[in-house]
């Protein structure tokens, strides 16, 4: 083979591989926003669908807020991820369990969270 | 001056030393009543011991033809074999709780002044077991249920009335145990039986409707269909709702008829009192 | 030469990773003991939490079972990986220690409607 057909081949081969293993480029975020509502789904981790109306969800409880119109009602995502981790620093008497707090959720899992409810 | 002093003194003594919540009984019962009156104004007083049935129509229909067929007939005839059965010394259930047997689970449960403790119908159900040298019952489920249903069944109609002696410092403290169980937080999701049976009662968690805690323990044992639908039998006491409930919000749960459940049924009883007896029933 | 150096090499390692890992073992033995007493405080005040300790658990999985945190513990570190043994005693002792906390702040709970 002349050296510019190799030079071609590795860079169709190069190529190829970039896009078969879908490096996304600002959807960080998205493959976290997933997780995040893999986790707020899932009866032993989050479960927020027993007490909060999710889009997506069925069945959903009532006992705490719908989800929605989150970017308005907590424009610092912080805040946000602080009731998750504690809501009885807020709300002594709330019923939502302190996920983190009480280690219900690993920090991971309510950053994952947090991205996730921010998103609805 | 001194009389004002002397009150003032005697104010802030009694402000240090008094419990946190120093109501009785008959008060907790009475602001229990006014705030489910006054978060449904509609559901009559008796129809509240129906729980999700009274708050939910569509639950209700499911719920009434349960109870036009009832799952657990067959399980409430063991009950009355079982009463009708002479142990193997000769001794009946009678010699441990009278010759009538419609007249055995109002009684309970009551404050044993002379032990210092709470009794409990299926508690004192095992004891007469232990008394005359028969294997008891395993406690929350199976024949105990079987039997206690079967007991509650025969005083359908009747009003509780659980018994404090407030002259009695011991049963008044057993009393508050209960209450401050039933308060409190507790377990990894940091619940407590009246976030879901007081303050969010009548609202859903997933599918299922919360029900107020007035009326809880007028339809024990309960023939509960989640239990019916993993062990093929339902029925399943109080106490066995406990340490379910307890399991779910993560608690390590308590010993059926040990002190912490029995004392909560001392006042988780109280609660229902002027309501009757309507036992045992259907539960999703 | 080369072979003594390489022996000597090897030598070395194995010492360093055994003495990490009788390091590690000890480190362990400290947490379960950790884990065990904070457990038995929650309880004596009836706040023990139901994945901690409980044989009956069904919470975290080692081999092909699933047991409660401390057992999980156990089941690692029998087989030598102290690294998890160590994260789940560490669990273990701080359900044990947010229990006890939690009966303490719920000494005066009662009605407040």
């Amino acid at each position: 083979m002349k050296l510019q057909d190799k030079l071609s081949a590795v860079a169709l081969v190069v190529m190829a591989a970039i896009s078969s293993t879908n490096v996304p480029m600002a959807s960080a975020d998205e493959g976290l926003i997933a997780k995040g509502k893999e986790i707020s789904f899932d009866r032993k981790k989050g479960n927020c669908l027993t007490c909060h109306q999710i889009a997506g969800g069925t069945l959903t409880g009532n006992i705490g807020p719908p989800l929605i119109a989150m970017k308005a009602r907590f424009p610092d995502k912080a805040k946000l991820r602080a009731d998750i981790w504690d809501m009885t620093k807020r709300s002594p008497h709330t019923m939502m369990p302190p996920f983190g707090k009480y280690g219900v959720l690993t920090e991971s899992e309510i950053d994952a969270i947090t991205e996730f409810v921010h998103s609805l | 001056m001194k009389k004002m002093i002397l009150m003032v003194l005697a104010a802030g003594l009694s402000l240090g030393t008094s419990p946190a919540f120093a109501t009785t009984q008959a008060e907790d019962i009475a602001a229990l009543k006014a705030y489910f009156a006054k978060k449904w104004p509609d559901v009559k007083g008796e129809d509240m011991a129906n729980g999700a049935y009274a708050l939910s129509e569509d639950k209700r229909i499911n719920w009434e033809s349960m109870r036009d067929f009832p799952p657990f007939e067959d399980q409430l005839a063991i009950g009355e074999e079982i009463w009708n059965t002479p142990f193997k010394n000769g001794n009946t259930w009678a010699s441990c709780f009278g010759d009538d047997p419609s007249r055995v689970r109002n009684r309970f449960p009551h404050w044993n002044v002379r032990d210092k403790k709470v009794e409990t119908l299926e508690g004192n159900i095992i004891q007469c077991q232990k008394a005359n040298d028969e294997k008891p019952f395993k406690t929350k489920k199976g024949k105990i249920a079987y039997f206690s249903a079967w007991l509650a069944n025969q005083a359908n109609g009747q009003t509780i009335n659980v018994v404090v002696p407030q002259d009695d410092p011991d049963a008044v403290a057993a009393y508050e145990a209960g209450r401050q169980f039933f308060y409190a937080k507790r377990g990894q999701l940091n619940l407590s039986c009246a976030d879901c049976h007081v303050y969010q009662a009548g609202l859903f968690a997933r599918g299922n409707l919360l029900s107020p805690v007035r009326g809880h323990t007028t339809h024990f044992p309960v023939w509960r269909g989640k239990w019916a639908r993993s062990g093929g039998d339902g029925f399943g006491t109080l106490h066995r709702r406990y340490g379910g409930c307890n399991k779910q919000v993560r608690a390590k749960p308590f010993k059926a008829h040990g002190k912490e459940y029995s004392n909560l049924e001392y006042f988780h009883a109280s609660m229902s009192n002027g309501m009757t007896i309507n036992a045992p029933d259907y539960r999703e | 030469m080369k072979q003594l150096s390489g022996i000597v090499l090897v030598v070395l390692l194995t010492v360093g990773f055994a003495s990490s890992a009788l390091a590690d073992e000890a480190a362990y033995k400290k947490l379960h003991a950790e884990a065990v007493a904070a457990n038995d405080r929650a309880g004596e005040v009836g706040g023990e939490w139901r994945d901690a300790r409980d044989k009956k658990a069904k919470f975290i999985k080692c081999g092909d079972k699933k047991m409660s945190i401390l057992h999980a513990a156990e089941c690692y570190a029998a087989k030598g990986d102290y690294k998890s043994a160590m994260k789940y005693a560490k669990m273990a002792k701080s359900q044990g220690e947010l229990g006890y906390q939690q009966v303490m702040e719920q000494k005066d709970a009662g009605p407040r409607h």
